[in-house]
C-alpha cells in the first residue's frame, strides 16, 4: 500500500537497495557476458567492411552486404549447407533415437552392477577427444590392417576390401554413427534421470492393468519423459547448423569426400583464414549461421508452445 | 534468517573471487611475453658485469611455418650456441594447415620474434610483418659478405624493394681448385623415386619412359607381393593438402621442365602455362587411372593424411612415388636405420620423350630471394638477433651446428673433417640427431654452404672421402653398377634458365592479385578432382569432366601475371 504512493524511479531504487544481495551475485555474470559475448559483437561490421588486417576502424572501406551477395552466389556454399543440413539431421535423429532407446533399456536392467558398470563403459567415449576418435576410426575401417575390412572378408560378406574412407557414400554415415558411439552414454544420462522422477505408482497401476515390460515403457516411461525430450530437442534443433567440425575435418579432408565432408564451419575457416583477405567473407558467412540458427530455436520454441508442451524460452 | 544471509554473502565473495580470476588471467597473459623478456635480462647482470664480453642472456621466439620438431633443452650443441650467444632460441614448427595458422597469426598480429616464412612468406610480407633489414645488414660483416652480392634478389620479393626476407639456403662457398663438384648436396628435389632394389631386381636397369616406369614396378610387384610379410605398395600418390604436388607436379617434368608449381614456361619465349589440364597432364593421369585399375596404385593412397605416408614408406614397402627427398626423407631415414639399405630411393629423369631430363637438378645460381626467414615487427631485440645471426656464420660456430664437437662428433686427420662408422651411425639416427646436434638451428637461419676456407666441407653428408668411404657397402656397389657417384647422378644437370622458379612468384603474390583467387580456385578443383579421375571407371568421361570445370576459371589472368612477373625479375 506503502509502495503505490512512490514513484517507478524511486520504486526501482528501492528495490535495488532491497535486492542489494542479487544485485551483487549478477555482476560477476554481467562482466563475463559483456566481455566474452557482447563485446566481440563488434567484430560482425567487419562483415560489411573490406576488411585489411593492420588498419584501424575508422581507415576500413564499408561496402555495404556485398560479401553477403558472395556468399549467396557462392556454389560451394549450397554444397556445405547441404553437407551441414544432411549430416546435422543424420546426427540428430541417430542420436536422439539410441540415447533414449538406451537410457530405456539401462533402465530395465535388474543388476545395480551390472548396470553401473554398462552406463560407465557407455559414456567413458565423451571424455575422447576428437583427434583419438577419428585417429581410432581411420584405423577400424582401413583397408591395410583394418578390423572391420578383415571380418568382412573373412565372413564372405564382401569379396573385397571396402574403401570406407574414400567412398563418398558413406562419409555421413561415419560421422553419424561415430557421433553414436562416441556421445549416446552421455546424452542418455539425462534420459535416466528423468525417468527416476517417475511415480512408482503408475508402473504398479500399470503392471496390474495387464501391460508387460514393453507396454510400461511405451505408456508410462516414454510419456513421463516426454517433455525433457521436447526441451532436449528445442536445444539441439538450436544448433541444427552445427554438424561438426573437428570429424569433417580430419577424416574428410581428402579429395575423394571432400565433396561431402565440408560444413559450414569447415567452409567459414577455409575461407576466413585458409584464403588471402578473406576475414571480411568468413566473419559475414559466420553471422548467416548464427542468424539462422536464431530463428530456428524461435520457431522450435514455439511449436514446442503449440503442441501444449513447456517452453524452453 | 541471519544464517542464510551470511550463506549469500559468502556466495557473493566467493563468485566475485572467481570472476576476478576470470577476468584477470588474460590480462596477465598478455603481460607474460613482456615479463619473461625482461627477467632474463635484469637477473643475471649483477653476476656478470666483470666479464664484459659475455652477453646477456635472450631468448627469441620462432615460429617455423614449416614441419620441425622442437629439440631437448638438453641438446649439447645448443647449450653451446647459448654459451657462445647468449641467445636461446622457442622453436614453434607448423602443426596443421599452414594457411590457417599463418592467417590467425596475421589476424591478431600476435608475432613471435623471428619466423621461418618457408611458403606462407607472401602472406607475411603483405602483412608487414618483418622488420626491413636493408640499414642494419651492412653492420653484420658475415651476414653483410654472405647477402651483398645478392642483395637484388633479396629486394626483389618485396613490393616497396625493401629487404625483409633472408634466404637460408643457397649461398654456395667455393674454392674453385677443381674439386668444388664433389661437395655437390645429394639431390633432395622432386623426380620419381623409386627403391634400389627394384632396380637391381631388373638388373639394374634405368627406365626412361612413364611406360618402362611402371611396366617394371607392375613386374616388380608380380615378384614380390609381399615385402616383409606386408602388401606391397607398388606406387603412393601423395595428396594431402599442400603437399598435393606429389600428385600434381609430375607432368612438368615429364615434358622437360624444372620446378615451377603450377605452371610451365617456354624456357625461349618466357610464355607460361598452365597445364593440369592440357593434354601432356591427361596422359600422366591416364597412365596413372591405368595403373590403379591394374592395382598398383592403393586407393588408400589418396585418403592417407602425411604421417600415415611416411607411416607406410618407413615400412619399406612403398615401391615408388613421385614427391620431393624432403618431403619424405623422415620415412627414409628410418629404413636408413633399420639396414634396410635397398628400400631406400633414387631419383630417375622420366619423360614422355625417353630422353633423360633434369627435373630440378639445376646449377645452382646462388640465392633465389624469398625463400628464408625475417625478423618481425614484434621482435624485443633486431640488432641482437642480427648479432645471433651474424655469429652463426662464422665458420666455428657453423662447425657445430652441422659437424658437431670435435673428438666427439668428428675427428681431424690431416686437416680433414673425418667421422667413425660409428659418429655416422649416432648423425644418421633421427632421434640422436633432434638430441645431439645443431641442425634444428641451422637449418632455420642463415648458412654456409659448399666448403670452408680450410677446403672441409660445410657439412658431414657431402664431405667427399666420407661419403666414399662410409657409403654403404650396398650403396656402393649399387651406384658402381651405373657408374654413378651418388644418387644425384641419376638426373642431369641443366643450366639456369636464367628466372627464378615460379613457385616462388606465387608464395610472395599480393593478397589482392587477380591471380590469387584464380590460384586458389585451380588448386582447388585439382585436390578435389584429380584423386577421382585416377581412380575412375571411366577414365575419358571423368577427364573430360574435369577439363570441362578448369574451363569455367578465368586462367588466362593467372597466366599473364605470371608472365609479368617473371619479365620483371629474370636476370638474362
Amino acid at each position: 500500500m506503502a509502495i503505490k504512493e512512490l514513484s517507478p524511479r524511486k520504486e526501482f531504487y528501492k528495490n535495488l537497495v532491497k535486492q542489494k544481495e542479487l544485485v551483487l551475485i549478477s555482476i560477476p555474470f554481467f562482466i563475463y557476458f559483456f566481455i566474452f559475448s557482447y563485446l566481440p559483437l563488434w567484430g560482425l561490421t567487419m562483415a560489411f567492411q573490406n576488411y585489411k588486417p593492420g588498419k584501424t576502424f575508422f581507415e576500413q572501406e564499408w561496402i555495404g552486404f556485398k560479401h553477403f551477395e558472395n556468399l549467396f552466389t557462392d556454389p560451394d556454399f549450397y554444397r556445405v549447407m547441404r553437407n551441414t543440413l544432411g549430416m546435422s539431421i543424420i546426427n540428430l535423429v541417430l542420436s536422439f533415437v539410441t540415447a533414449i532407446a538406451f537410457a530405456l533399456l539401462l533402465n530395465e536392467l535388474k543388476g545395480r552392477i551390472f548396470k553401473r558398470v554398462v552406463q560407465t563403459v557407455s559414456y567413458m567415449p565423451h571424455f575422447l577427444s576428437w583427434i583419438i576418435v577419428c585417429g581410432l576410426v581411420s584405423n577400424i575401417l582401413a583397408m591395410d590392417g583394418g578390423i572391420i575390412n578383415d571380418i568382412l572378408v573373412a565372413t564372405g560378406l564382401v569379396s573385397e576390401k571396402v574403401h570406407f574412407m574414400g567412398e563418398p557414400n558413406y562419409f555421413w554415415w561415419i560421422v553419424g554413427f561415430t557421433n553414436v558411439w562416441k556421445s549416446m552414454g552421455w546424452n542418455s544420462i539425462i534420459y535416466l534421470a528423468a525417468i527416476t522422477s517417475i511415480d512408482p505408482a503408475l508402473y504398479e497401476a500399470a503392471s496390474i492393468d495387464g501391460y508387460g515390460r514393453f507396454g510400461r515403457m511405451w505408456h508410462i516411461t516414454l510419456p513421463g519423459i516426454k517433455s525433457t525430450i521436447i526441451v532436449l530437442l528445442i536445444m539441439n534443433a538450436g544448433w541444427i547448423l552445427n554438424a561438426g567440425f573437428e570429424i569433417q575435418y580430419i577424416l574428410g579432408s581428402n579429395g575423394l569426400v571432400l565433396d561431402v565432408s565440408e560444413t559450414i564451419d569447415i567452409f567459414v575457416l577455409k575461407r576466413g583464414f585458409g584464403r588471402a583477405g578473406g576475414f571480411a567473407f568468413g566473419t559475414a558467412a559466420g553471422m548467416f549461421k548464427t542468424v539462422v540458427s536464431s530463428i530456428i530455436l524461435v520457431l522450435c520454441n514455439k511449436i514446442a508452445g503449440w503442441v501444449g508442451e513447456e517452453k524452453l524460452i | 534468517m541471519k544464517n542464510a544471509k551470511i550463506l549469500v554473502l559468502l556466495m557473493v565473495a566467493v563468485m566475485a573471487l572467481t570472476a576476478l580470476a576470470g577476468c584477470g588471467a588474460p590480462a596477465g597473459k598478455e603481460n607474460q611475453p613482456s615479463t619473461t623478456a625482461a627477467a632474463p635480462k635484469e637477473d643475471p647482470k649483477p653476476a656478470e658485469e666483470p666479464a664484459e664480453e659475455k652477453l646477456e642472456p635472450i631468448t627469441f621466439s620462432m615460429f617455423v611455418a614449416g614441419p620441425g620438431e622442437v629439440p631437448p633443452e638438453d641438446n649439447k650443441i645448443i647449450k653451446k650456441i647459448q654459451e657462445i650467444t647468449g641467445v636461446t632460441i622457442d622453436f614453434e614448427f607448423l602443426v596443421g594447415d599452414m594457411e590457417q595458422k599463418v592467417g590467425i597469426m596475421i589476424a591478431s598480429g600476435d608475432y613471435p620474434d623471428l619466423i621461418g616464412a618457408g611458403q606462407a612468406r607472401g602472406r607475411f610480407l603483405n602483412a608487414g610483418s618483418f622488420v626491413a633489414l636493408d640499414d642494419s645488414l651492412p653492420n653484420y660483416p658475415n651476414l653483410w659478405k654472405h647477402y651483398e652480392p645478392f642483395m637484388d634478389r633479396l629486394r626483389s620479393v618485396s613490393e616497396d624493394g625493401k629487404t625483409y626476407i633472408l634466404d637460408i639456403w643457397s649461398r654456395q662457398y667455393w674454392l674453385n681448385d677443381g674439386e668444388d663438384d664433389f661437395y655437390e648436396a645429394d639431390y633432395n628435389g622432386p623426380a620419381f623415386w623409386i627403391q634400389k632394389d627394384v632396380l637391381a631386381w631388373d638388373g639394374y636397369s634405368y627406365p626412361k619412359t612413364p611406360d618402362q616406369f611402371f611396366d617394371l614396378l607392375e613386374r616388380y610387384y608380380a615378384a614380390h607381393p609381399t615385402i616383409d610379410g606386408q602388401p606391397t605398395l607398388p606406387f603412393e600418390v601423395h595428396s594431402q593438402d599442400w603437399r598435393s604436388f606429389c600428385l600434381k607436379n609430375a607432368p612438368q617434368h615429364l615434358i622437360g621442365g624444372r620446378n615451377e608449381g603450377d605452371v610451365v614456361v617456354d624456357p625461349d619465349t618466357l610464355e607460361v602455362e598452365i597445364y593440369q589440364n592440357k593434354d601432356y597432364a591427361k596422359d600422366y593421369y591416364g597412365k596413372l587411372n591405368e595403373a590403379f585399375k591394374k592395382g598398383l596404385i592403393n586407393p588408400e593412397t589418396f585418403t592417407r593424411n602425411y604421417d600415415q605416408y611416411l607411416s607406410v614408406i618407413s615400412t619399406g614397402r612403398v615401391l615408388a612415388m613421385f614427391d620431393q627427398q624432403w618431403n619424405f626423407q623422415d620415412g627414409e631415414f628410418v629404413l636408413i636405420n633399420e639396414g634396410k639399405i635397398n628400400r631406400t630411393y633414387v631419383p630417375l629423369g622420366i619423360s614422355y620423350s625417353g630422353e633423360l631430363v633434369s627435373y630440378n637438378r639445376v646449377k645452382n645460381e646462388g640465392i633465389i630471394g624469398g625463400n628464408g626467414m625475417g625478423i618481425s615487427t614484434k621482435c624485443k631485440d633486431v640488432e641482437r638477433a642480427l648479432k645471433f645471426m651474424d655469429t652463426l656464420l662464422e665458420e666455428d660456430v657453423h662447425r657445430l651446428l652441422y659437424w658437431g664437437i670435435e673428438g666427439e662428433d668428428y675427428y681431424v686427420d690431416n686437416g680433414r673433417y673425418r667421422r667413425t662408422p660409428e659418429q655416422k651411425a649416432n648423425f644418421d639416427n633421427p632421434d640422436w640427431r633432434l638430441a645431439n646436434a645443431g641442425l634444428v638451428i641451422g637449418d632455420q637461419f642463415p648458412k654456409l654452404e659448399g666448403r670452408y676456407s680450410n677446403g672441409n666441407s660445410t657439412g658431414a653428408a657431402t664431405q667427399p672421402e666420407e661419403r666414399l668411404e662410409n657409403q654403404f657397402p650396398y650403396d656402393k656397389e649399387f651406384y658402381g653398377k651405373y657408374g654413378f657417384y651418388t644418387k644425384s647422378d641419376f638426373l642431369p644437370v641443366m643450366e639456369h634458365p636464367g628466372y627464378p622458379e615460379v613457385w616462388s612468384i606465387f608464395s610472395t603474390m599480393e593478397e589482392d592479385n587477380v591471380a590469387k583467387p584464380v590460384f586458389d580456385q585451380i588448386t582447388d578443383l585439382q585436390n578435389r578432382y584429380l584423386p577421382g579421375v585416377i581412380m575412375s571407371n571411366d577414365f575419358d568421361a571423368a577427364w573430360t569432366e574435369y577439363a570441362n570445370r578448369y574451363e569455367s576459371i578465368d586462367y588466362p589472368a593467372l597466366e599473364a601475371e605470371v608472365e609479368r612477373q617473371i619479365q620483371e625479375r629474370k636476370t638474362k
